[in-house]
Order: C-alpha cells, then structure tokens, then sequence
C-alpha cells in the first residue's frame, strides 16, 4: 500500500516533468525561430548567392513545416545531437560538453555555499541575542536583492584587482589542475552566486524554527535531557524540506546568474556560451544551451521534489 | 473611577499588543518601517533628479571631450570623472538611471496589470480554466528568469521598447501566480458566496469583491519585483541586448567601463553601485507596504 504510493508519486512527477520540459522546448525552439531574419543569410553573410542560400536552407531543413523542424529538432536534442554549430565550426555537442562540465562545478560549489550561508545565517537570526538577529535581517535584506553580476564585480574588484588575492578570471591555473587552484578560482563566482539563494534558504530556515520555537517540542527535547547538539538537530531535521525546495528553486537563480557571472569571471560554462552564441547570432546553439539550461533546472525541481518525498513521508502519503 | 481607569489602561495595553487595531487608522507610509521610508525617500530624489535631467547643469551624456577620457573620481568639472569616451559619468550615470527606471517599471506595471487579471480570473473560475491557466504558467516558471528574457529579448531585437515587452512576458507569470493564491485563499468565503447568490455578475465579484482584498498584497509584491526587473534588465544591457548605444542605460555603461576595470577600479566601480541601490531600494519599500498592510511591525 504505502509501496503503491510512493511508486505513484514518483511516476506523477516523472509524467509532470515531462510535459514541462516539451513545453519548455517548444517555446525556446519558437522563440529562436521567430528572430527576424534568414538564417542562411546569418551563417553565409551577405556576400552569398541566393543559390547557396537556397541550399544551406535546405540543408538545415528549413523548407519544411516548422512543427516539422521542431518535431526533429527535439527528436535529435533527445539524442543528444544539436546540429551543427557554425560559429564555432563544430557539432553543438562537443561545444557544450566541457561548458557544461564548468557550470555543473560551479553550481555546486555556489549550492554547497549557499547551505552553509543559509544554515549560518538561518541559526544567527533565530538567536537569543537581539543584535545578532537585527544585523542579519540587514544583511538577509541586502544579500536577497544584491543582483549577482553587481556582486561578482564587487568582489572581483575587491579581491582580485585592487587586492589581488585571487585569481581574476578562468576555472583553473594552465597547466595547474589542483583542488586548491580550481577552488581559488571558482570561490569569488560561486560567492557572487550563492548569496541570494543562501539568504533565501536562511529565510525558510528561520520560520521552519520560528515556528517549531512556538511548539512545546524544544522544551520537551530538553527537558529529556537531550544535549544542546542533539536538539539542534531535530530542529534541523524538521527545517529541511522547504530548505531543500527553496535551494531547488534558488537553482534557478543560480543558473540564470551564470550567464552574467562566468562572463564576468571568464569562465568558459554555459552562461558564458549563450552571451558569446547571442553577440555571434549562433542560433544553433543558442537553442541548444538554452534547452540544456532549462533542462537542468526541470530536473533539479524534480530532485528537490524526490529527496522531499524521502525526507518528509507526509508529503509522498500525500497528506501534505 | 480608578478602577475603570486601570480597566482602561489594560485593554489599551492589549491594543497596544495588537497592532493591527492600532495601526488602522495611521496612513500608509507612517506604518512602514524606517528602512522602506528611506528607500522611497532615496527613489522619490533620483525620480525627481532624473526627471529634471534635461534642465539641470549638465554635460551632454552622449558627447565626450575625447581629451580627457577615463578621468579618476573627483576631477575638476567631472566630479565622478569620465568614461573612455570622455564623457562626464555623472550624465551618463543621470541618464542611464532615467533609461533603467523607465525599463525597470514600465514592465512592471504592464505585467502586473495583465498578471492581476489572469490570476484573479483563474483563481475566482477555479476548476478547467484555473487548470489550463496556472499550467500554462508553470511551464513559464520553468524557464530560470534571466534565460527567459534573454530569450525574449533576442527573439523581439534590441531596443527600449522591445526591451520592456519582453520583460514584461517574463513578469506576467509569477504576478499571476501571487494574484491567484490571493484569490484562492478568498474564493471560498462567505461574503463571495452572498455576493454569488445574490445575483452578482463575474466580473462584478471580481472588481467589487475580490480585487480590494487581492489588490494590496499584489501591488507590494510587484513593487519588489521591480528591483529585480531592474537587475534584469541592467544585466541584458551589460550582454549587450538592452538599449542600443550611445543612448546610456546602468546595463550597457556598465559594459563600457570594465575598459577601466584594472586602470580605475573605483570608477569602474561607479554603475554597479547605482543597479545595486536600485535593485535594492525597490524590495525594501515593497517589504515596507507588506508590513504596512498585514500591520506588523516584525518580519514579514
């Protein structure tokens, strides 16, 4: 029975985020393919003969119906095949490998960052001390609105120019592929983005406490004589559900601050690729990175939505 | 006598304990706290200063005196120095602020409008229409924001006007879906129903029942938003699909004064100061009206 469940949950949210991710594909398809103009003109230049453009046209598959060319766009996106990108004179796929593998290591740099901000600051504004609680409700306020790219050049100024402690700009020393190097590397990006989302989970970190103070659970658990540390983490345990939906959600932000961000740190991911395929008009692979983009934000709301399930048995008997 | 009194004392106190008796009668902005005050009194001088742009004493935003580019801050004539072109920044930085506000708001307010009307309508309709129309709006928050408007923003070409259309798509869906929650909370009450029974018209529920009670929190939320539509916005600019040069906008002269990023940290520093008040002041009053309406002094 509670096997039965837990199965259809799962296979809800599967069907769920299915749908989603056609949808979300149709509209980046659509909203590429609508930019005025011809992209035969785009990739042979103005010098070209209508014969040749004719022909690349037909190449790229063009004269077909558009649900035709979208159909067979996703069906190859599905196998991993982009096209071809003519900016870069390569297929999609081998351009967006190694960006890919970048901003995956600085999205989860940035996440990890995020948790220890959003517990650190969670517990601080839930103190006893009045002060304590004050400053970081000033500093949630600040790091909640601060956009990431004002952050990131702040931080870049401050500690690679002016006070040149870190690295200015990459993912790693040439030559130099230590943990240490790329940390010092991804460090100030991953700050830049882990703020916004860090206070974000301090947010719901504080209420989730807030409101488990108002119950006679904490008094109790002390009255048993549980330690201090043991309290603190069935306080905790209770906290991490909407703590791990916000950091899905936050994913998001991350993500979309990554294409201001890895430009601004020249580090060669996917945000970076996109700014680079928009300024050369590459439509291929601006398609193809802003799928993926969106991709890994359905399926990290699918994550988010799984560990809640295991962590939280109320939400998959679906009395929540 | 003194008893009374005392009795009187008490419930005065318990009144005192219950602000939203309390705080009723006071006008809006003496309920908000006194950070949102200072950002709405920050953004009502910017509004004014950019407003009067045009007849102040100004150098010309978009002609620079090509011997003097890149001047350090606090030069004689250009107090926060020049751009590479020789432009004075406090122009530039004037004038830019005028072309962010406008296309941190514009899009806003236009979004909000349309976000109120299909929120309410979903969420007064309920069942197949409330379905068809928050999936629709799921899908769109599946897009991370930024990329959404990028998108957008590629698609409709670059330009002011453009600019706030795209993002105007891009806020509908998450006013819509703080619009709808509002109304679901409502929808069910008995005063909707009486108004049901009593032969009141749909759109007459919605505009006489349902937008008053909805109206207040959608507003504060869509004056957060703001700031980060100006964010948004700035970033596009910076990635060079904002308003085309040399018309000056926070996004774009951010762009053109990473040139100073190792020569003048400082002055290059100058524009993200600027996004970042802005995208910060406009959560703080939206906060503000939040307290203001839910008569709480603490945290929202």
């Amino acid at each position: 029975m509670r096997h039965n469940r837990l199965v259809r949950f799962i296979s809800s949210r599967l069907l769920l985020t299915a749908i989603t991710a056609f949808f979300v594909s149709m509209i980046v398809f659509f909203a590429v393919r609508a930019v005025p103009g011809d992209p035969a003109l785009n990739v042979l230049g103005l010098q070209s003969t209508a014969a040749d453009r004719e022909a690349l046209r037909k190449v790229m598959g063009l004269d077909q119906p558009l649900i035709v060319q979208f159909l067979s766009w996703l069906g190859h996106a599905i196998t991993g095949d982009f096209g071809y990108s003519y900016s870069q004179g390569r297929p999609v796929a081998s351009v967006i490998g190694p960006a890919l593998g970048n901003t995956l290591l600085l999205g989860l740099t940035a996440s990890i960052l995020a948790v220890i901000i959003g517990l650190a600051m969670g517990n601080a504004a839930t103190s006893r001390w009045r002060g304590l609680r004050r400053t970081t409700d000033w500093i949630e306020a600040v790091f909640l609105s601060a956009p990431q790219y004002t952050v990131a050049l702040i931080l870049l100024i401050c500690f690679a120019v002016l006070l040149p402690l870190f690295p200015a700009g990459g993912v790693s020393t040439r030559g130099n592929g230590s943990v240490a190097d790329i940390g010092s590397h991804l460090l100030l990006p991953a700050i830049a983005l882990a703020l916004a989302p860090g206070a974000q989970m301090a947010r719901s970190l504080k209420t989730s406490i807030s409101t488990l103070q108002a119950t006679e659970l904490l008094p109790s658990l002390r009255a048993r004589g549980l330690s201090p540390i043991r309290i603190s983490v069935h306080a905790h345990h209770n906290a991490l559900p909407p703590m791990v939906t916000v950091l899905g959600i936050q994913v998001g932000t991350m993500l979309g601050g990554e294409l201001f961000v890895e430009n601004i740190f020249s580090i060669p991911g996917l945000g970076a690729l996109v700014v680079q395929s928009v300024a050369l008009r590459d439509y291929t692979l601006i398609q193809a990175v802003s799928l993926l983009i969106a991709v890994i934000f359905i399926v990290v709301l699918l994550l988010a939505d799984l560990l809640n399930a295991l962590l939280d048995p109320r939400i998959r008997v679906g009395q929540l | 006598m003194t008893s009374l009194a005392s009795a009187n004392q008490g419930a005065a106190v318990a009144i005192d304990r219950a602000p939203k008796v309390r705080f009723r009668s006071r006008p809006v902005l003496s309920r908000m706290p006194l950070r949102s005050q200072i950002a709405l009194g920050v953004l009502l001088v910017l509004v004014i200063v950019v407003v009067l742009a045009p007849v102040l004493p100004l150098d010309n935003p978009l002609i620079g005196d090509l011997g003097s580019r890149l001047l350090p801050i606090g030069s004689v004539d250009h107090l926060l120095g020049t751009d590479s072109q020789g432009r004075d920044m406090v122009s530039r930085l004037v004038y830019a602020t005028r072309t962010s506000l406008i296309a941190g708001l514009a899009p806003i307010i236009i979004a909000t409008i349309i976000g109120l009307i299909i929120g309410t309508v979903a969420g007064l309709s309920g069942g197949l229409v409330n379905t068809i129309l928050m999936r629709a709006i799921d899908v769109l928050f599946a897009f991370p924001g930024v990329l959404l408007s990028l998108l957008l923003a590629i698609t409709l070409g670059v330009g002011l006007g453009t600019l706030i259309l795209a993002l105007t798509l891009v806020w509908i869906a998450p006013v819509a879906r703080i619009a709808e929650t509002e109304v679901a909370r409502i929808r069910d009450l008995d005063y909707i129903t009486a108004a049901r029974s009593s032969g009141s018209s749909f759109p007459g529920i919605l505009a006489r029942q349902v937008t008053p009670v909805t109206l207040p929190a959608v507003l504060a939320y869509s004056t957060s938003l703001v700031g980060a539509n100006v964010a948004i916005a700035g970033g596009l600019g910076f990635i060079g699909l904002g308003v085309p040069s040399p018309q000056p906008e926070l996004g774009s002269v951010l762009q053109e004064m990473q040139t100073a990023l190792y020569s003048d940290p400082l002055l290059s520093l100058e524009p993200v100061i600027v996004i970042l008040a802005l995208s910060m002041m406009f959560p703080l009053i939206g906060d503000g009206i939040r307290q203001a309406i839910n008569g709480r002094g603490g945290d929202s």
